[in-house]
This record gives C-alpha cells, sequence and structure tokens, in this order.
C-alpha cells in the first residue's frame, strides 16, 4: 500500500478531513524524531520499536582509485519489529 | 535519556501539536499501524507518509552453526520486516553528525620527505636552473647564441611536424637535441602554445600596417606575407614555416643582426611607426620581422629548457655548415638575397641606432648578472663554531657566495628543497637552513613563496654521491637542529 491509499484509507475509518489527517502524520513524526534525537526508542505496541542507532565513523576503502577515507560517524533510524507482527507474517 | 518510550507516552505531544483531541490522536494511530499491519500482511509493503516504508522481505532458508555445541542446523525460510526512513526523517535523525564529512586518509605514518613517491626529480631540476642556463646564454657570444636558437627551434618544430625534409647533417644536429627534447616533450607543447600566441599577437600588430604595401611589390613576400596571415589564425604548422624561414633569412644576416637580439620587443613599435619611407626597407622590417619573432620564441625556449651546455655549444658548430644545404630544400630560396640588399641600404642609421641600443641592454644585464654572483652570504654562527670545532679539516668557509635564488614552492619543505637542489640527497637541508637563518627562525618555518639563498657550497661539503657528506650533513642536522 502506498502512502495515497494508506491516507484514504485512514480518512475512510475515522471519517477525517484531510487537513486533520495531514496535521496527525505530520505532528507524530516530528514528535517520533524529537524523542528519537532525545536517545529514547519509542514502541508503537504490536508493531515494533524505531529507534535512533549511532554508528561509528569507518575505514571505508574505494575498491576503483584504492583511496582510504574515513567515513563519519553517523546516526540512523532502526526498526526492530515486533514478536507478535512477526509471527503473524511467518504463520 | 536512552528511555524505552510506547506511542502512548508522546500521545499527549502529538495531540498538542496537531490540534486534534487525545481521543482521536489514539486512534488515528491505533488505526494507522492496523493498517500498516493489514497492508503487510495483504501487499508486503506499507508506505506511511512522512515516516518511510515498512516492507516485508522472503528470507530463504539456509545453514547454520549451532554456537554453543556446534552442531549444524538449518534456519528455517522465513520473513522479515525491513524498514527505510523517508529521506527527510533520516536525514533529520542524522541532524548531529550531518556536518561530518568524508575525508581521504594519507598512508599511515610519519610522512618523511625521503620516502615521497610522486617525486619527480627531473621536474624540480627545470625548475631550479633556469637562472643558471640564462645566465650562460648571455654570457656566450650573440652569433652563437643566434645559430643555436636557430637550431634549437628548428629541431623542436621539425621533430614535432616531421613535415620538411632533412638533409643528412640536420639529422645530425636533430639527433644531439632529440634527447632532451624528448624528455621536455611536456614542456615543448607549453611553449608551443606560448609562442602561438606570442607570434600571434605581434604578428597582427605590425603587419596590418605593412602587409598592403609588400604585397603590391614583391611576389617573394607576398608569399611569406600569406603564410604570415595564416600564422595568425593560430595553425601550428603554418607557425613552424614562418619560423623556419626567419631561421634561413637570419643566416647571411647573423653577424649584423646577432647584437640587436636580446631586445627584440622593444623594437618593434618602433619600426612599425617609422614604416612608410621606402619599399626596400620595408622589406627589411619584415624580415627583421620574422626574425626577431623566431628569436623570441627560441628565447623563451631556450629559458625554461634544461639542458647541458656542453651540448648546446656543440650545436652551432655543426649547424654552420647545414645551412646552404637547407637553404637549396626549402621553397623560400629566394629570401636571403633581399635580406643582403636590405643591409646595404640607406637605413643603416636606424640599424646601428638599435645596435646600441641593444648592446647597451646587453650591458646592463652582464652588470646585474656581476652583481648577482658577486653577492655573499654568511652561515649562521652555529654551524660555523660547530664544523670548527667537529671537522676543522674541512676548513668550513663563514661566507659563501650565492648560487641561486630559490623561491619555495607550495607544500616544500627545506628537506625537499635538499633534494631539488643536490641531485635526490635530502640530507644537505641543514646547510640551507643555516644559509638562511635571517628569513627561517626555525627550519619548519618555511612558506610556499619564500626566497630561500642557496650556498654555493664546494663540492667536498654537498656531494650528493659521497656517504661522508651526508654522515656530516646528518650530524649537523641530528646535534644542532635537535
Amino acid at each position: 500500500m502506498n502512502t495515497k491509499e494508506i491516507t484514504s484509507e485512514i480518512r475512510k475509518r475515522l471519517q477525517l478531513d484531510a487537513e486533520t489527517t495531514d496535521a496527525l502524520f505530520s505532528s507524530f513524526v516530528d514528535c517520533l524524531k524529537e524523542e528519537l534525537l532525545n536517545g529514547n526508542s519509542v514502541s508503537i505496541p504490536s508493531f515494533g520499536i524505531l529507534e535512533a542507532r549511532r554508528k561509528k565513523e569507518r575505514i571505508s576503502i574505494n575498491p576503483v582509485t584504492k583511496q582510504r577515507l574515513l567515513s563519519p560517524p553517523k546516526q540512523s533510524l532502526a526498526f526492530k519489529v515486533s514478536a507478535i507482527l512477526k509471527d503473524k507474517l511467518n504463520q | 535519556m536512552n528511555e524505552k518510550k510506547s506511542i502512548q507516552d508522546i500521545l499527549s505531544q502529538i495531540a498538542d501539536e496537531s490540534g486534534a483531541t487525545k481521543k482521536l490522536t489514539e486512534s488515528f494511530l491505533r488505526t494507522l499501524f492496523e493498517i500498516a499491519e493489514e497492508a503487510l500482511m495483504k501487499d508486503g509493503i506499507a508506505k506511511i507518509p512522512n515516516l518511510g516504508t515498512f516492507k516485508v522481505v522472503a528470507i530463504e532458508e539456509r545453514k547454520s552453526v549451532n554456537v554453543q555445541d556446534g552442531s549444524e542446523m538449518i534456519i528455517p525460510a522465513h520473513k522479515k520486516v525491513t524498514f527505510t526512513p523517508e529521506k527527510n526523517l533520516k536525514e533529520d535523525i542524522n541532524k548531529p553528525y550531518a556536518h561530518l564529512e568524508t575525508y581521504v586518509l594519507k598512508d599511515d605514518g610519519p610522512v618523511d620527505p625521503d620516502i615521497d613517491d610522486n617525486f619527480d626529480e627531473d621536474e624540480v631540476m627545470e625548475e631550479v636552473i633556469p637562472t643558471a642556463s640564462v645566465q650562460q646564454n648571455i654570457e656566450k657570444t650573440p652569433i652563437q647564441e643566434v645559430a643555436e636558437v636557430a637550431t634549437t627551434t628548428d629541431s623542436l618544430y621539425q621533430e614535432e611536424i616531421q613535415k620538411e625534409d632533412k638533409t643528412p647533417i640536420q639529422k645530425e644536429t636533430i639527433k644531439e637535441t632529440t634527447n632532451e627534447t624528448i624528455m621536455n616533450d611536456k614542456i615543448e607543447n607549453e611553449q608551443v602554445q606560448s609562442a602561438e600566441n606570442s607570434l600571434e599577437n605581434n604578428v597582427t600588430n605590425t603587419e596590418s600596417t605593412v602587409q598592403e604595401t609588400i604585397a603590391e611589390e614583391q611576389p617573394s613576400t607576398q608569399n611569406e606575407v600569406s603564410s604570415e596571415t595564416e600564422t595568425t589564425e593560430g595553425v601550428k604548422e603554418e607557425i613552424a614555416t614562418s619560423t623556419e624561414k626567419s631561421e634561413v633569412e637570419e643566416k647571411p644576416q647573423q653577424t649584423e643582426v646577432a647584437p640587436s637580439t636580446p631586445q627584440p620587443k622593444k623594437k618593434q613599435p618602433a619600426k612599425a611607426k617609422e614604416e612608410p619611407k621606402s619599399k626596400k626597407w620595408l622589406l627589411w622590417l619584415l624580415l627583421g620581422l620574422l626574425l626577431v619573432l623566431g628569436i623570441l620564441f627560441a628565447v623563451k625556449y631556450l629559458m625554461d629548457k634544461q639542458e647541458a651546455p656542453t651540448v648546446k655549444e656543440e650545436v652551432p658548430v655543426k649547424e654552420a655548415p647545414a645551412t646552404p644545404a637547407k637553404s637549396e630544400d626549402d621553397d623560400f630560396i629566394e629570401e636571403p638575397q633581399p635580406a643582403i640588399d636590405c643591409f646595404e641600404n640607406t637605413d643603416q642609421c636606424i640599424v646601428m641606432n638599435e645596435l646600441e641600443q641593444a648592446s647597451k641592454q646587453e650591458a646592463e644585464e652582464e652588470e646585474d648578472n656581476a652583481t648577482y654572483n658577486a653577492a655573499t652570504h654568511s652561515f649562521d654562527d652555529r654551524l660555523v663554531n660547530y664544523m670548527n670545532e667537529n671537522h676543522p679539516e674541512l676548513n668550513f668557509p663563514k661566507t659563501v657566495g650565492i648560487k641561486e635564488e630559490y623561491t619555495v614552492p607550495e607544500g616544500s619543505r627545506l628537506a625537499q628543497i635538499s633534494r631539488n637542489i643536490y641531485k635526490g640527497v635530502y640530507n644537505y637541508w641543514g646547510y640551507l637552513y643555516f644559509f638562511n637563518t635571517d628569513v627561517l627562525s626555525s627550519p619548519s618555518d618555511i612558506k610556499p613563496g619564500m626566497k630561500l639563498k642557496i650556498p654555493d657550497l664546494e663540492d667536498k661539503f654537498v656531494n650528493p654521491s659521497s656517504e661522508k657528506c651526508k654522515k656530516i650533513a646528518d650530524e649537523i642536522n641530528n646535534k644542532l637542529l635537535k
């Protein structure tokens, strides 16, 4: 399901107008982001956990030029699927 | 920090921000993930706006080893959920580290000058020597210089174009210079470019005034002028031929014209102004112009070109007999004739003036050289005292002549400069430092663009192949500079 289908589905089920859904979507992601940047993980019941993971700096080598590059540390968003959803999927 | 929060915990925040009620927000989020779950079950993909894409990926069964008892086991085929965050979210999450950039790592260990792999000695030597070779040029007799210049130009072009027929004698001379020419191939190309430019400029300046009158008069000059016009179009081969010509022309004139060569540029504008006097004179002017252009180019070429002076001096001798043979082959045999006529003309007074001017200029240049050579400089007392105490037998001089001024290139160090000057030996940088303590507060104080004085030291101190010299130099570097 793509974004359009999901938004229309949620509007249909909750009978919301487009503005409210948009506001809810953006504020949800904003708050989520804030928590993640504070180092907290956010769990979505029966779905999974979202967390920001810090990755250390590393040395990579360009396979063509054999240049050794120092990649900076970074933070990325990781998702771990919940056991419930996983079981459902693998049934 | 590092708390585990449920979506319930941030519910009120979301409600505040969106302006919706808490109840609505809760039901919204629950429905959202219900839909997402359904989508994953049904389509295997769920794209949530602003957040990202959840995707179900099927994993095939694979063999693995039980870590505890080492027994083989099979991980059964299963499905897993991957998540790819939306670009904006990803960037925002990485914001604390966003300013960091990947950079290229240098090889391990400290970079020592003597393990600099990219070092090209020939190239650097070329950078260093120009002043010396120019001096040599000036010291030679003018006639020699002209002949020399001619030969070099000649060989350069012939080798590049390989069009003109060569007489056997010529070939000999070319062989003489071939080695260096090949070595400096790159530089030659650059010089040809620059010469091209200068030729173009000069020709357009004077030609426009001269061309018309001459074109009417003499067919032979017509040829010349037309080919010169082509030169302005920037065709390299055309330049070659015109330079060839000028060279042929200058052969009969050599003795008379030679002294005026060092200052070719200054002559040109004056000539152009006095143009309408007589037609023969005009012809002479044109010939002179060609000659000047040839010499201009060749002098430029010689200034940058690095070759052993001995080889240079051999060349003119061999070139002299080549001249008649060459004129026979050449398309422009008629040129020498009018050239000689011109010199017998009434306008010799102008020539005389120019000769005087040129010789004055030459004298000035020589004077400059003299002062330059006479300049001396003293080593730092520390070095002199150390040498007298520890190596009195060497009789280290306190004051020596300045061999040359060396402008420090970008990223260079004393050891590197020493390598450039002393044929690849970096050990002698201590001498360089103690010779320049007036500008260098410490050996590492070196900056690009700095002018360093290079001491004219005797071979017994800076012999590039002597281990003893290196040892003493190392001693100085270690004891006095650490």
